[in-house]
């Protein structure tokens, strides 16, 4: 092409029928549609070699031709030249009308023939390469034949009717107009690699993200409901007491939960697939491949193999129960337990771990061991567990069982609290009837009752009998134990019983504080022993609770002779000694008070060892059932027991009938103190003639001295953050009112307001804890000021709170969230502190956490006091710290 | 500070997965139980010197398994020490792997 043909094209005058920018049709042409100069220069003209010959009109006219209207689509789909409006040329006036138009018309092709030029030459290039068999390649050249003849008859019926020239100039349009159909369709291939995730279908998702389609599914979902429950959040806050907001909430709030879990879940099994290759490509450095399976086969028979051949010989366990424990699993199902929080140390907590599946499956006499036990295999879906009362009569014996190990095993994978199942609760219910027992745990209790009972339940019985029998048994045998010894197997076997749910709570108490001479051994001999000094440090005590009684495997031997001897046979000697040990356990949860400890800290144990929630924990420990009597008769509720020992009980009992689930504290009988109030504390402190600490003085209400601020080396808030704790929470403050304008939360004066409106009489001003106490300050007119928190706690037992705080309440991925901005070279120096004053952090909003459980009605003026205050602190720490640390409270 | 142990958590409830349904749930713990059994493996492998490294590979090749137990006993490696140990630090990573 010579480009003096559009230097020397005279420029049109800015009269009518000239194109303007503000005119329609330029306006509606979009720049990245517009030609350029470049592009016109570049265009072939339609004798240039490069123009691709085998283009072919699409289809469908191209959807947005930026200056064909869709009657002249359809034209160009029909085949037809398209009128092109006149363009009136400068000098050109005395031309005929006609020549104007064809003038126009050559303008305008040239334009759109330089336009496509490019996306043409691009799109046959593509085309050609992408062809791949020698049928489509015809196909194309028929096509290409067609649409020529198409061309050549518009052409020829022109040539009749306007000459030769007109007929030449409507053959380049035609072609133009193919080119520039090509040029679109082109585009639009392009602009469907920009397509956005929502205008994807399914397969060009999956087409284009591959193997991260799912993680990217997902996350994109994930996205979407968050920002859903945003929106129900705030006006769900702004409007709480709107039940259909409400509900749409609740119901969003769910969705989140699932859908948030399906993405955790595709990521972590990314990751974990992924890790794994890692491995097997480290497992190739030792072995060669062709003989990984070979091996992975001994290797994996070895997982089936139980743990008591596996230990090495140093760490045989001693304690029977342990000893059932690791004979009973083998190594994958410790992995599996491992994974699902059922206690991996092989000690006392393992064997309680497995203790409610593996007890019931020995119990059952299914006769296999616990190391074939498949957790995986045997967590079933819920519908499959839905049973009718019916249904459930008529089952036998092991299918009880079986379905019984279905529902714990699903309760371990789902994390649901088993008891909360009524089809559990019916099949325990039967398969207590078929021992005969009349009470859940109470082994001892054996009705004379027999009708009814299968063969099998009929053995059971006798199996029962003959726990009970041995029981009785150990305990002759315990009275043959040398003096030294009895202080520490009492204490042993009392927690012990306790543990394996042969005695209920009550029971235990019964016997040691009613029968001063249990077990061969008075109150004398017990004083005696006290006198003379503790036989069992506080730390071997507390090694026997955890490993449960020691008897001699002799004396366990003889008494399940014994035993049999008197029940008969059916009952191999081995069996009875086992199952005498080690039948149901985990019925009971109880937690033992450690040295240095509380009940509230042995009680929130059984948090950290999952066998409570948190809200049952919280349910449970501020229920007013959760009281304690004292030796002097005084009831004291359970978070005003200032005095516990090591090796005191707290016996979680869960709700039965009227009574509502709570706990109960029981004392330990081998010592010689009893639990008491914070007086009582006080008290012994005077008599040992040691000063009453500072703390508990001041729980008291006594003169209470500014106590001394906890040394904890670990925590270092530099001086400077201090200081500017003020500034941050006046800041804090600020923006939290500007949200609240925003509708985002409720603002300090309706909080002020909302306190007012409720009665604050019955609000205690203080509020003690364990780690400390908390008071409402209040102002002139009653109103919540403020809060004021002192903290009581050891330094070891402040590590623990913090660390449990981070948990809770921060992103697991703070601290890199915290080192991004930090210099590389620089964050040796910096992000130990950073680090720190976020876990602070996460401190201070717990320690206001546990203060707002006390107030469980969200309408109270403390609660809209507390729910404030916790969102200020926290965006007051994010702000010093310039960083999102926080997870999303949910009160 | 160090990073909590993960003993007594259950991972299920660790990442929030109470409400993925019950095969996706098994899915990742078998992915999980796998990925500590290789590591195990590999564990044991790096352990033992390489003569006894060799003796181990010719019983696991010639599938003398009845034998492993005390072969692991006579080499003091604590297999079941080494599985606990994998297992907390897949929990930690799955932990890590949480955020979003």
């Amino acid at each position: 092409m010579n480009p003096e043909r559009f230097e020397n094209t005279p420029v049109p005058p800015e009269n009518e029928g000239t194109l303007k920018p503000e005119d329609k049709k330029v306006a509606d042409t979009r720049p990245e549609e517009a030609i350029t100069q470049e592009q016109i220069e570049a265009a072939p003209t339609a004798e240039s070699p490069a123009m691709p010959e085998t283009l072919t009109p699409p289809e469908t006219p191209p959807a947005g031709t930026p200056s064909t209207t869709p009657e002249e689509a359809e034209k160009i789909k029909a085949g037809h030249p398209i009128e092109m409006p006149a363009v009136k040329i400068e000098g050109a006036e005395e031309k005929p009308k006609e020549a104007q138009k064809q003038h126009g018309r050559i303008w305008k092709f040239m334009r759109a023939l330089g336009a496509g030029v490019e996306g043409a030459k691009e799109g046959w290039r593509e085309k050609r390469t992408e062809r791949k068999t020698k049928a489509e390649e015809k196909k194309e050249a028929k096509r290409k034949a067609k649409n020529n003849r198409e061309i050549e008859k518009e052409v020829k019926k022109i040539e009749k009717v306007k000459g030769k020239e007109a007929a030449e100039e409507a053959r380049k349009i035609k072609k133009g107009e193919v080119i520039i159909a090509k040029k679109f369709e082109a585009k639009q291939e392009k602009k469907d690699i920009k397509k956005t995730w929502d205008e994807m279908t399914e397969e060009e998702r999956r087409e284009k993200y591959g193997r991260t389609f799912e993680t990217r599914e997902k996350l994109h979902q994930l996205n979407k409901t968050r920002a859903n429950l945003v929106v129900l959040e705030n006006l769900f806050r702004n409007y709480p007491k709107s039940e259909k907001i409400k509900g749409e909430y609740e119901a969003a709030l769910k969705e989140y939960e699932r859908v948030r879990a399906e993405y955790i879940g595709a990521k972590s099994w990314r990751m974990l697939k992924e890790r794994k290759r890692m491995a097997e490509e480290e497992s190739a450095k030792y072995v060669e491949r062709s003989k990984f399976e070979k091996f992975r086969k001994a290797w994996r028979w070895l997982g089936d193999q139980n743990l008591e051949k596996l230990l090495p010989k140093k760490f045989e366990p001693k304690s029977r129960f342990t000893k059932f424990a690791v004979r009973m699993m083998s190594l994958r199902t410790l992995v599996s337990l491992g994974l699902l929080g059922g206690g991996m140390a092989i000690g006392f907590g393992s064997a309680v771990g497995i203790g409610m599946v593996a007890a019931r499956r020995v119990m059952g006499g299914l006769g296999t061991a616990f190391g074939s036990y498949d957790l995986m295999r045997m967590a079933v879906e819920k519908k499959a567990l839905a049973l009718t009362e019916e249904k459930i009569e008529e089952m036998d014996m092991p299918e009880i069982e079986q379905k019984m190990a279905e529902f714990e095993a699903r309760a371990k994978f789902s994390g649901e609290r088993i008891v909360r199942s009524k089809e559990y609760l019916l099949l325990r219910q039967r398969y207590n009837k078929m021992f005969g027992l009349t009470e859940d745990r109470d082994i001892n209790v054996i009705t004379e009752e027999k009708k009814g009972f299968t063969p099998e339940s009929a053995r059971k019985e006798r199996l029962a009998k003959a726990i009970q029998t041995l029981d009785s048994s150990l305990r002759e045998k315990q009275e043959k134990v040398t003096k030294e010894e009895k202080h520490r197997k009492v204490a042993a076997v009392g927690v012990g019983l306790v543990s394996v749910g042969v005695f209920s709570a009550s029971d235990i108490k019964q016997i040691f504080q009613e029968k001063p001479e249990f077990a061969g051994i008075t109150p004398e001999q017990v004083r005696d022993t006290v006198e003379r000094g503790p036989i069992a440090t506080p730390e071997q005590i507390q090694d026997t609770v955890r490993t449960e009684t020691a008897l001699p495997d002799s004396v366990t031997e003889e008494a399940a002779q014994d035993t049999l001897r008197r029940v008969g046979g059916g009952v191999t000697a081995e069996a009875a000694t086992r199952t005498a040990t080690e039948a149901p356990a985990a019925e009971i949860i109880a937690g033992t008070v450690r040295q240095g400890g509380s009940a509230w800290q042995a009680a929130y144990e059984l948090v950290r060892s999952g066998r409570l929630t948190e809200t049952q924990f919280a349910e449970a420990w501020s229920n007013h059932a959760s009281v304690v009597e004292l030796a002097s008769g005084t009831r004291v509720h359970i978070s005003e027991l200032g005095l516990t020992h090591a090796g005191d009980q707290v016996v979680y009992v869960a709700a039965e009938g009227n009574v509502p689930a709570h706990f109960e504290v029981v004392d330990f009988v081998g010592d010689r103190f009893h639990v008491g109030s914070n007086a009582d504390l006080a008290e012994a402190f005077r008599a040992e003639g040691k000063q009453v600490p500072a703390w508990l003085r001041e729980a008291l209400g006594e003169t209470a001295p500014v106590p001394e601020a906890p040394d904890v080396p670990t925590i270092e808030i530099p001086e400077n953050v201090l200081r500017e704790t003020q500034a941050d929470i006046a800041r804090a403050t600020n923006e939290l009112t500007r949200q609240a304008t925003e509708g985002g939360i409720v603002p300090p004066a309706e909080v002020a307001q909302r306190a007012a409106e409720h009665a604050l009489e019955t609000a205690p001003e203080q509020i003690n804890f364990d780690w400390g106490t908390a008071r409402f300050i209040l102002d002139t007119e009653g109103r919540i000021a403020d809060i004021t928190i002192e903290e009581t706690v050891t330094p070891e037992m402040r590590t623990t709170y913090i660390g449990q705080a981070i948990m809770d309440h921060l992103n697991p991925n703070y601290r890199r969230v915290l080192e991004s901005g930090v210099p590389e070279e620089t964050r040796h120096i910096i992000m130990p502190s950073r680090i720190a004053r976020a876990e602070e952090a996460a401190w201070e909003v717990d320690r206001l956490m546990r203060v707002l459980e006390r107030f469980p009605d969200r309408y109270s003026s403390q609660s809209y006091f507390l729910r404030f205050k916790i969102q200020t602190l926290a965006r007051a720490r994010e702000m010093a710290l310039g960083a999102r640390i926080f997870r999303t409270f949910r009160f | 500070m160090n990073k909590l142990p993960l003993t007594h958590a259950n991972i299920v409830k660790l990442l929030g997965l109470e409400s993925l349904p019950l095969d996706e749930r098994k899915e990742i713990l078998e992915s999980a139980s796998e990925l500590v059994e290789t590591r195990t493996f590999n564990r044991v492998m790096e352990v033992l010197p390489e003569a006894k490294r060799a003796e181990f590979s010719a019983m696991l090749e010639s599938q003398n398994k009845e034998k492993l137990p005390d072969f692991f006993n006579q080499n003091n490696i604590d297999l079941v020490a080494i599985t606990e140990e994998e297992v907390e630090k897949v929990k930690q990573e799955l932990l890590a792997e949480k955020s979003v």
